[in-house]
């Protein structure tokens, strides 16, 4: 499968994962790798399988807080502590990526590490999802954008 | 009649939406039992009785497969319906889990209704 | 008797011979809510998910949006002696009619909106048609419950 193959898959998961849980759509949908804006939260596992593999998923914080609002059936986003919506957006990593990775080898077995969320201040670049080439797709939301990056091979 | 149910899934975040959608099925709950893994729903099932179990697959400690390998075992355990969530909807993992007996499978991403559904069905109770 | 909700309006009743009816659900969407120990429902046709800051200003109907008509639609239920552990929710339209490339999706935000806001609310929907491309038309039975739905490529009526 090519890469234009596999950023469709990565496309359609993502947008089916915000419509059914978390009740969103994506203005913009794109390749677009540029870091979202102000402070994040990158949300990141690994799998094994054939082949192996890691994804990832960087949320502008504010993103991150409506879904996970969203997610919860909050209506107070401001209520909700960096943990759950850290936890979410954790989630959020896990299930786009094992819809991706059951469309593309729906006969083969994986199995997905625990998503590690983490914090990242508005100063600091953040995790380096572009090295090693990964596939990317990038959704532009209204509050901010979220972007997916998903590579294979060992030491990915 | 109030149902026992037990949720497995080592997210806190999926245990509190599906927590909240049989809050919201109208389905009558007695208690609702919580485990972030098969080990820890293991050591609750040896003191609690539950109609109905619902598990993720990928988990810590002791993942879904194993853990329905185990209630599959246990002559006390291996008749209570199973209804496993999972991100993996590859066809070997569903195969798999149904011939450990799991009654039903339902893949994420998935919306609250549908999973509302599928508890109905494993209770059987009206829609 | 045919109780007829338009664009953006609303009516809820508690009159076991009305059935409401809305026509022509585009992009727009319908929803139904009814308490069968009550017989108090309700049917809400809006058109937009959000009412940014200029509809409050120049007071556009509050039934125009899902995210000012829907709570509004269940606190008249309320009134009426509707409670909200026994309402049934239904959901239609959502069309993509006349933007053929799906470029402003506006159906597909408007069911995301109303689903959301059930959520968010604590409600879960019992029934939904949504998306296709061609308008529908529901009715709500006030004695029954029962909601009905047909479109112009499916006209034989179908509950959900």
């Amino acid at each position: 499968m090519n890469e234009q193959e596999v950023f469709q898959l990565l496309a359609c998961a993502g947008q089916q994962t915000l419509e059914t849980m978390f009740f969103t759509m994506p203005d913009v949908v794109s390749t677009g790798t540029e870091r979202p804006a102000g402070p994040l939260i990158a949300a990141s596992l690994t799998f094994e399988g054939s082949p192996p593999g890691r994804f990832g998923a960087i949320l502008s914080e504010p993103v991150g807080r409506s879904m996970a609002a969203n997610f919860l059936g909050a209506e107070d986003e401001e209520a909700l502590s960096p943990a759950q919506i850290a936890e979410v957006s954790g989630e959020l990593a896990n299930i786009i990526c094992g819809a991706v990775l059951t469309d593309l080898e729906s006969n083969a077995a994986f199995d997905l590490s625990s998503p590690i969320p983490i914090y990242v201040p508005a100063d600091d670049p953040g995790p380096d999802y572009a090295a090693g080439a990964p596939v990317t797709c990038r959704f532009d939301l209204p509050e901010g954008a979220i972007v997916l990056y998903l590579a294979f091979g060992t030491g990915a | 009649m109030a149902f026992q149910l037990m949720v497995v899934d080592d997210s806190p975040a999926m245990r509190a939406l599906i927590v909240r959608v049989i809050e919201l099925s109208g389905i009558e709950i007695g208690e609702c039992h919580l485990a972030a893994n098969g080990q820890e729903a293991l050591d609750l099932l040896a003191k609690h009785w539950v109609d109905i179990i619902l598990t993720d697959v990928n988990m810590p400690v002791m993942n879904g497969e194993e853990f329905l390998r185990r209630l599959d075992a246990d002559e006390r355990l291996r008749d209570i319906p199973v209804l496993v969530i999972s991100t993996d909807g590859s066809e070997h993992r569903m195969r798999r889990m149904r011939e450990l007996s799991a009654k039903s499978y339902l893949k994420k991403p998935f919306s609250p209704e549908v999973l509302r559904e599928r508890m109905e069905q494993l209770l059987g109770v009206a829609p | 008797m045919n109780v007829i909700i338009g664009v953006a309006d609303c009516r809820v009743s508690n009159d076991a011979e009305d059935v409401l009816v809305t026509y022509a659900l585009g992009s727009c969407i319908a929803v139904s809510v009814y308490d069968p120990l009550t017989q108090v429902g309700g049917l809400l046709h809006f058109m937009l998910p959000e009412a940014s800051g200029d509809a409050r200003k120049t007071g556009k109907s509050p039934w125009m949006y899902a995210d000012s008509g829907i709570p509004m639609l269940f606190r008249e239920a309320y009134q009426k002696g509707a409670d909200k552990r026994r309402l049934r929710v239904h959901l239609a339209g959502g069309a993509q009619v006349m933007d053929p490339d799906g470029v402003f999706n506006i159906g597909q935000r408007n069911c995301l909106a109303a689903r959301k806001i059930l959520w968010k609310a604590g409600v879960l929907v019992h029934g939904q048609e949504t998306g296709g491309s061609t308008p529908r038309t529901v009715r709500l039975d006030m004695a029954s419950g029962r909601f009905f739905v047909r479109s112009t490529d499916a006209p034989a009526e179908r509950e959900l």
